[in-house]
């Protein structure tokens, strides 16, 4: 395996970080004893649906969307093709839980455990330093949204979908479940069925926001499904950067969180989405996620996923318009007993679109990392460019990696390349950086750093302290790598 | 298919048909594949049931036209008759048919054949319902240089399976041509097996130019001991529809494994090439490289997969693919895959589905050289440089001559 | 006859941004011209022009060859014509040979002329050794895995092959170690003649202590700012081109 090393500054401080580091698991797989004010209890059928339609006195057409979708969900079978599935509990799940009537826009309002938990996490630190607005979410209902005044002003809407629902519902029902179809898969179904949460961004026409916009999800409850629905819309020639990180409490029962995020990035527009997910071990995590990109826009997904017993996740880029481009980077951590099947989609749709994917993977005893792709180029995407690369680092002798990539092209002047390798840690590198004084851990955290370079320069700097440290728990944990 | 176990009694009712009965069952168990639900999964080679029947049913018919064979075969296959040269029949060495071999190498059958039922789907049936192919044994240390050119009547349908032994430190190079006569659109399935001894070498250069109605269903399998290196060279040209599965089962430590795959994809050709290596063995390697030239309305899609075993330390495992998608409605696809169950190993896959690229044209146009004639010779350059790795004339020859052949229509729907 | 390149107000723009703006330049049989300038000033661009890369949009002027207007022809009819461009980083053709190309080439460009292919390999196997090129890249593919100095090598090679009246060499020095700069210097003074005439591209005056050019120009800004001799390029060599107004 070749290793760039970085000469970057920041990266130097974030490796300083790691050796100074002393997380342990507690930081954020605790839980607080808050009890939920409202829960429809386990399982699912027409009468939970109608339930939580219910209490969030929402008008007629989403009671009726909802429970279509439930429809489709029951209508579709559990997906074989993909990692086992058969932990996921569908009758012992409880797939909704409120917190309180509360959903506060100043953290002194919001209920003290959960604000305690959201400090432990450090979300209001985050907030005041880097960001321009957030939302926290806690199990199936957001606590708080704030957005800066100055974004307000120029007409930004940044709140929690539900009350998005209740201010703006024009708004709401041109987008909801159009990029993401209720029928696109029995997981985004079962969103559409169920959701409850999740954020709601509007950008209006040529505004630029240069901080980015951040929600925090958090599940509490035991064997709890987290349905959240997210609705980022960047309109034409405007600018934003969204970012989400998630987390949950380590509980034995699994939990399952399937979320839907839609965005829709319009002519001119520039859109990133940055998540980073550290669900604990006992979460499958489903969603759906999927962007509509228009003339010249551009949109990047920019991923971290760290936690969760089984993750499927594959973000798609729709170039519908001409010039359209993405980008897609994303790392996944595999660590022992969990399975990593994620990678990427790109639809070239119109002339002259162009993507390009970078997936790394890293597997840790017996995890196991699957990179698993689409690329389409349609007839008619003239000149259309992409180029695919996936990587995976082995750390244990019985560490797993697969590689399937799927590439459809029916437009003679497109041009693709795909490249993938599998290596581990070279000995001889190892060898090189220990003569010059690292220790083997130091140097082996220094290769897979290296590694995931190209990705984590472009994952904001906090996240990519946490991401650093994770993976050096998770390698520390074994005792001498390599 | 309910009352094919019937047929198996009467008809083919031979000493393997114990063999013969559990590759049917095995048939029978596995899951036709349906993968719609899934986003990267799909099949677009599919050989339906109903032809699977034909193929099963089929029957070897006469044929009014004559074999016209090359000048250089020195085994020669013309439907159910095989002849072969004496100069090849000596040290030991046995060429016959498989019905044969039941009689005649009974010891060799049981010990080769019979174990192995296969592993796909369709590679059970013709397991089970094979009519006829070939039986080569070549002992331990020999050297045999085999030209094999096998001409089947185009409207027939049948199963054939071919089992070729070689020993350990044999030395054999295979050169498998098959073609048809007439133009019926008969389906022909066939296996072809290979067991290499401990430090043998095999290069295997195959052809399949059919006439273009036939379906053209291929597996081959090499089993290859310790330190045995096999170089396997394959052309795929004719046929309407051609599933070709070619997969090495490594077991042999040191075991050496390289392809060199070019097909040609015309008219309403629609052709899934499959290139795949499973190894075990510790320090095993495996190279695949398959281009692909795509034109008219045809398709191609290129699979392989690299798999590396738990025991298959320093094993390295690379596969390449390239395919020029040369028309406006052609369609090009790749599907490489690598399932690494060892850290220790190195592994790798590339593909690229691209044009010719247009700044080589410009460079030959710059020397004053024709637009279409540039054409052909970067593509004629992009396929030939694999198949010259095999030194064989004739074969680079007919790649060439292929490549060109492609002609004006092939470039004119660029730019 | 003598042959000669008429450039006329030449004018190509490149994704729509103008880089040529106006080029006149005359290059005869029996001259050598060094066009000089400074990074960016559109020098292989012109080359590029001059031979039709597909990517140059000819927005206004002429090119004329011996007559004939060269401005809307293809590649190719201008390399028939008598012109010939060495490529400052020329691409690799993977699985085209060398010798098949370059028979292909000189077929094409002097189908007259009936040599045998033995002959032809003769020919070329005698200035394969004079440009520095082993035999044994006869077989192998064009460009590819070579070094960059052979594949200035190669391009000196193709000159000498396909005899071109008009020779265009971009930034040819570039790549080559002092031996191999006098073996191509070599090669290109054996075959300058009356009927061939010549325009080194090149951005230091290196080249052009080997071959001597009797005619100097230098291009700022996408037009031939000053006309001069050898003198002008000794100048450059020790004050720059910051002293050259447009």
């Amino acid at each position: 395996m070749e290793v760039e090393y970085s000469k970057d500054a920041e990266m130097e401080k974030l490796l300083e970080d790691l050796k100074n580091s002393n997380v342990k698991k507690e930081d954020w797989e605790f839980h607080d004893n808050y009890k939920p004010v409202y829960s429809t209890g386990n399982g699912l059928n027409r009468k939970v649906v109608e339930e939580i339609s219910e209490i969030k006195k929402e008008p007629d057409w989403m009671r009726r969307f909802r429970l279509k979708a439930l429809e489709i969900f029951e209508s579709k079978p559990v997906p074989t093709w993909g990692p086992d599935l058969s932990g996921i509990d569908w009758e012992n799940t409880n797939y909704y839980n409120r917190p309180d009537e509360v959903n506060a826009n100043n953290w002194d309002d919001v209920p003290d455990e959960i604000k305690e938990t959201f400090n432990k996490l450090g979300v209001p630190e985050m907030e005041q330093k880097y960001l321009a607005g957030s939302v926290a979410q806690y199990d199936s209902e957001g606590v708080y949204h704030s957005l800066k005044k100055v974004w307000e002003d120029k007409g930004v809407v940044f709140m929690d979908l539900d009350s998005a629902l209740r201010e703006h519902p024009d708004l709401v029902k041109d987008y909801f479940c159009k990029a993401v179809p209720a029928t696109d898969n029995k997981f985004a179904a079962l969103n559409a069925a169920v959701w409850s949460g999740g954020s709601f961004l509007y950008v209006p026409k040529g505004v630029k926001i240069d901080m980015p916009l951040q929600t925090y999800f958090r599940m509490n409850g035991e064997a709890t499904g987290q349905f959240e629905h997210t609705i980022v819309v960047a309109d034409e020639g405007s600018k934003v950067h969204y970012i989400e990180g998630c987390t949950a409490p380590r509980y034995d029962k699994n939990s399952l969180h399937s979320a839907i995020v839609e965005i829709y990035v319009k002519k001119n527009a520039q859109a990133r989405y940055t998540s980073v997910q550290n669900w604990s071990k006992s979460v499958y995590n489903m969603p759906t996620k999927r962007a509509w990109v228009d003339e010249n826009a551009n949109m990047e997904w920019v991923g971290g996923s760290l936690g969760s017993k089984v993750t499927m996740l594959y973000p798609s880029s729709y170039l519908r318009g001409p010039y359209a481009t993405t980008h897609n980077l994303n790392v996944s951590l595999a660590g022992p007993g969990t399975v990593k099947d994620t990678g990427a989609k790109a639809l070239h749709l119109a002339p002259h679109t162009s993507s390009r994917i970078i997936a790394k993977s890293i597997s840790i005893e017996d995890g196991k990392a699957i990179y698993r792709g689409l690329l389409r180029m349609n007839k008619g995407a003239e000149h259309s460019r992409s180029h695919v690369q996936c990587d995976a680092l082995l750390i244990n002798d019985n560490s797993t990696s697969y590689t399937y990539p799927h590439d459809e092209i029916y437009e003679p002047t497109a041009t693709f390349g795909h490249e993938a390798t599998v290596g581990r840690i070279g000995t001889e590198e190892l060898t090189y950086l220990r003569s010059r004084g690292l220790s083997e851990d130091e140097a082996s955290s220094m290769i897979v750093l290296g590694f995931l370079d190209d990705v984590m320069k472009e994952i904001p700097m906090e996240f990519a302290v946490e991401m650093n440290r994770l993976i050096k728990l998770e390698m520390n944990k074994l005792g001498a790598v390599g | 298919m309910e009352s094919y176990p019937e047929t198996l009694k009467t008809r083919l009712n031979d000493e393997a048909y114990e063999y013969r009965r559990d590759a049917f069952l095995a048939f029978l168990k596995s899951p036709v594949r349906n993968y719609k639900e899934s986003p990267t999964v799909k099949d677009y080679v599919e050989i339906t049931d109903d032809e699977l029947q034909e193929m099963l049913y089929g029957e070897m018919k006469e044929s009014k036209e004559s074999p016209v064979f090359s000048e250089t075969a020195n085994l020669k296959v013309f439907n159910e008759e095989i002849t072969v040269s004496d100069e090849l029949l000596k040290e030991g060495v046995v060429v016959t048919t498989m019905e044969d071999a039941l009689k005649t190498q009974p010891e060799l059958v049981k010990k080769y054949v019979f174990p192995r039922l296969g592993k796909e789907r369709i590679e059970f049936l013709i397991n089970s319902a094979w009519r006829n192919g070939l039986f080569i044994y070549v002992p331990d240390s020999s050297k045999v240089s085999i030209r094999a050119h096998t001409i089947n009547n185009s409207s027939a349908s049948f199963a054939s399976k071919t089992v070729i032994i070689y020993g350990k430190e044999s030395k054999v190079r295979y050169t498998d041509t098959y073609s048809t006569i007439g133009q019926g659109t008969g389906i022909h399935g066939k296996n072809i097996y290979f067991f290499g001894g401990e430090s043998s070498k095999f290069d295997y250069l195959y052809l399949q130019d059919k006439s273009e109605g036939v379906r053209d269903i291929t597996f081959v399998k090499q089993y290859l001991e310790k330190f045995a290196e096999f170089q396997f060279f394959h052309i795929n040209h004719g046929s309407s529809k051609t599933l070709f599965v070619d997969e090495s089962q490594q077991t042999g430590n040191g075991s050496s494994f390289r392809v060199y795959g070019v097909n040609f994809s015309t008219g309403n050709q629609k052709m899934d090439i499959r290139d795949s290596s499973f190894q075990e063995g510790e320090e095993s390697n495996a190279d695949i490289q398959v281009r692909g030239v795509v034109t008219g309305s045809s398709s191609t899609i290129h699979r392989g997969n690299i798999d590396l075993e738990e025991k298959a330390i320093k094993a390295t495992g690379f596969y390449d693919s390239k395919i020029l998608l040369l028309s406006k409605d052609g369609f090009a696809n790749s599907k490489p895959g690598l399932e690494i169950k060892n850290a220790n190993t190195r592994s790798k896959h590339g593909s690229s589905i691209s044009n010719v690229d247009e700044e080589q044209i410009f460079y030959l146009r710059s020397r004053g050289i024709d637009d279409q004639v540039a054409r052909g010779m970067v593509t004629a350059g992009f396929v030939g440089s694999i198949i010259e790795k095999a030194n064989d004339e004739e074969f680079t020859r007919k790649v060439y001559q292929y490549a060109e052949s492609l002609g004006a229509n092939a470039f004119l729907a660029t730019n | 006859m003598v042959p000669e390149l008429k450039i006329k107000d030449l004018k190509a723009s490149v994704e729509d941004k103008e880089i040529l703006k106006g080029v006149n330049l005359t290059v005869k049989g029996g001259e050598m011209h060094a066009l000089m300038g400074p990074n960016g000033a559109g020098k292989s661009t012109l080359g590029n022009v001059l031979i039709g890369h597909p990517n140059y949009k000819i927005t206004g002027g002429s090119i004329v060859l011996d007559g004939i207007d060269l401005t809307d022809k293809t590649p190719e009819e201008r390399a028939r014509a008598g012109l010939f461009l060495a490529f400052q980083s020329p691409v690799a053709v993977v699985g085209v040979k060398l010798s098949t190309f370059l028979r292909t080439a000189y077929r094409q460009t002097h189908p007259e002329d009936k040599v045998t292919l033995t002959e032809f390999y003769d020919r070329m196997k005698v200035h394969m050794k004079k440009v520095g090129l082993d035999e044994s890249f006869m077989s192998r593919s064009v460009n590819d895995g070579f070094s960059g100095g052979e594949r200035k090598r190669f391009e000196i090679l193709q000159m000498v092959m396909l005899r071109p009246k008009i020779i265009i060499l971009d930034e040819i020095d570039s790549g080559l170690d002092v031996d191999a700069l006098k073996l191509v210097a070599d090669e290109i003074r054996d075959y300058y003649s009356e009927n061939v005439g010549f325009l080194i591209i090149t951005h230091y005056q290196r080249i052009l202590k080997n071959i001597e050019p009797q005619f100097v120009h230098v291009l700022k800004d996408g037009k031939i700012a000053v006309d001069g001799d050898n003198k002008l390029s000794l100048r450059i060599e020790e004050e720059g081109y910051d002293w050259i107004k447009n």
